[in-house]
């Protein structure tokens, strides 16, 4: 009796065992999730599985663990593991992971421990890339000018194997006016490029910076790009050049002629010459409008004005760029020695003018009566 | 010839007395009149030197020959101003049955045109003297009516050029009566008119010239 009862329980035993051992066969991992795809070095992100119970009798789970390596470190592990899985029914565990600083290619291991034996276990490829975002200045002007607006492209490129998100370009600078003041991109899908334009307009010397901001799954990281600004003469600007400077007197003041020509490589547009302090402007030409000056071209002007004891006055030029940005350049025109304005005769006629009429009226006069005299 | 000129300023009744009964002769007034014609090219000239800015943003290049039209234009006027005003007074004198050759009456209105020659003479010495004070201005858009006439009437309108209209006019009018005085006794012999028909003959067409130079003057 008693050795039957020993027999009983091994027999026992035996069975529990082999339905246990079968049950973990046809418990399988059917899904594993990484955010992000690809990791880099010092990344946090999420591991995520769903393993599914594809036999015809439920199991209880004794134990589920994540195992990590020397690279990959588990941060959060919220699953204990104690439960049952239906037949039929899935299962989904989340870690919190968090690489370090080497890259290459990982395998953290899943395991799951069943009631009575038996258990699963599951190497998880995890991929740690530090290949950041490619970003370069793809176009920016040879010369900066001040006050001059030019534009600067920021080019941008995945060369990861995920996409990465939140791509954002933010210029940070005190010497420059930029517009816009950030580009948002969004998500860069693998071994795509996109391109952010800023318009930029130097008000001093310094450094300008784009920081280009972007996500890896839940990671921020950024590339900066540093450009100097050094406002210079631009190689290609309009350049006016005054030449045939002449300066005559006119009626209460002095007339400036001469002729402007653009020695630049640009367009000099609404080209206007006027006079400046200590000469005032008068009528008829107190401003020229020239218009636009195409390179090597050139057009003839003229200005009046007034001035008083001065031996030079400034002439101004006023120009503008393909973007509307001013510019205004002076040349110095010198009054020759001893010219004087011509007097002007307020509302009447000038002295030597009455004496012509007068002496002609006179001579006329004589001369018919005479003629007429002489007749009789 | 110096005799003859002096004669005919100051003693044209018994100039055209003396040639009256002679046959036209037009050497000497057609030298008068080529003078007077030269002169008023010369005055066109220099008009239209100082204006040529004022075309050249459609005439570039073509200056040389819009001076030349204008110094022709000055000599040619001159002479059809002869010629019209011989056709005029001999038309006007058949009304009073005046006798005499047309070429009769070109002889005479020749030798009246001599006063103008001082007339055109003074107003080049006047134009030489002023003219670098006289700023034109340059017409961009030749298609816009309005901007052509506000350039022309900156031209005009500038004190220079103002007094030297001006001067002009009232030359013109003070010497064209001398000339008118002349035209009168020639006429009077040319055509074997009476002091009053003679009169009729000149003064009317001169005082018409006179009275719309004045008004055409009065209105710029």
């Amino acid at each position: 009796m008693r050795i039957y009862l020993i027999l009983l329980v091994l027999l026992a035993a035996l069975v529990s065992t082999g339905v246990a051992a079968e049950a973990s066969a046809q418990v399988t991992v059917t899904g594993i999730s990484l955010d992000p795809e690809v990791f880099m070095p010092w990344d946090t992100g999420t591991l995520q599985l769903t393993v599914q119970n594809t036999g015809t009798l439920p199991i209880s789970i004794s134990a589920v663990r994540l195992t990590g390596q020397q690279n990959v470190e588990v941060l959060t592990s919220p699953h204990t593991g104690s439960g049952a899985l239906g037949a039929g029914n899935s299962m989904t565990f989340t870690y919190t992971i968090r690489v370090r600083g080497e890259e290459g290619i990982f395998y953290p291991r899943f395991s799951m421990n069943f009631m009575g034996g038996g258990s699963l276990s599951e190497p998880i490829l995890l991929r740690v890339d530090r290949r950041p975002l490619d970003a370069a200045i793809s176009s920016r002007p040879d010369i900066f000018m001040e006050g001059r607006k030019d534009t600067v492209v920021v080019s941008l490129g995945n060369p990861r194997m995920n996409s990465i998100s939140s791509v954002s370009v933010v210029p940070v600078t005190g010497v420059a006016d930029v517009v816009p003041t950030t580009i948002f991109i969004g998500s860069l899908a693998p071994g795509e490029s996109r391109d952010a334009s800023f318009s930029v307009t130097p008000t001093g010397t310094g450094d300008l910076t784009f920081n280009v901001e972007y996500r890896n799954g839940q990671n921020t990281h950024s590339v900066p790009l540093t450009i100097p600004i050094t406002p210079g003469t631009a190689k290609k600007a309009a350049d006016p050049i005054v030449s045939n400077i002449e300066v005559t007197s006119v009626p209460g003041g002095y007339r400036i002629t001469g002729d402007v020509s653009n020695a630049g490589l640009e367009s000099a547009r609404s080209v206007v010459m006027t006079t400046s302090s200590p000469a005032t402007p008068i009528d008829p030409f107190r401003v020229y409008v020239v218009g636009t000056l195409d390179p090597d071209d050139f057009s003839s002007f003229e200005v009046t004005f007034a001035a008083s004891d001065a031996e030079e006055i400034p002439l101004l030029i006023r120009y503008r760029d393909d973007d509307g940005n001013l510019y205004e350049e002076t040349v110095m025109a010198t009054i020759r020695s001893g010219l004087q304005p011509v007097q002007e005769h307020e509302g009447g006629l000038s002295p030597m003018m009455i004496g012509i009429i007068l002496l002609s009226v006179v001579i006329v006069a004589g001369a018919i009566i005479y003629s007429r005299k002489k007749k009789r | 010839m110096a005799e003859s000129i002096m004669k005919i300023l100051f003693r044209p009744d018994e100039f055209f007395e003396e040639h009256a009964g002679k046959e036209p002769a037009l050497g000497l007034p057609f030298g008068i009149v080529l003078i007077y014609a030269a002169l008023s090219a010369i005055l066109g000239y220099q008009m239209t030197v100082l204006m040529a800015p004022m075309y050249a943003s459609i005439a570039e290049g073509y200056e040389g020959i819009i001076i030349f039209f204008g110094a022709a234009g000055g000599f040619v006027s001159a002479i059809i101003f002869w010629i019209i005003a011989s056709v005029i007074f001999y038309l006007l004198s058949m009304i009073f049955k005046g006798e005499g050759s047309m070429k009769k009456v070109l002889e005479a209105v020749g030798y009246g045109i001599a006063p103008l020659i001082a007339s055109v003479g003074i107003a080049i010495i006047w134009l030489s003297m002023i003219a670098d004070q006289i700023i034109t201005p340059v017409i961009r858009d030749f298609m816009d009516p309005a901007a052509v006439d506000t350039a022309l009437e900156a031209f005009m309108a500038q004190p220079a050029m103002a007094e030297y209209t001006l001067l002009q006019t009232v030359l013109s009018i003070v010497f064209m009566i001398w000339a008118a005085n002349i035209w009168y006794s020639g006429m009077r012999y040319a055509r074997k008119l009476t002091a009053r028909d003679a009169a009729y003959t000149v003064f009317i067409p001169v005082g018409l010239y006179l009275i719309i130079t004045i008004i055409s003057v009065g209105v710029l």
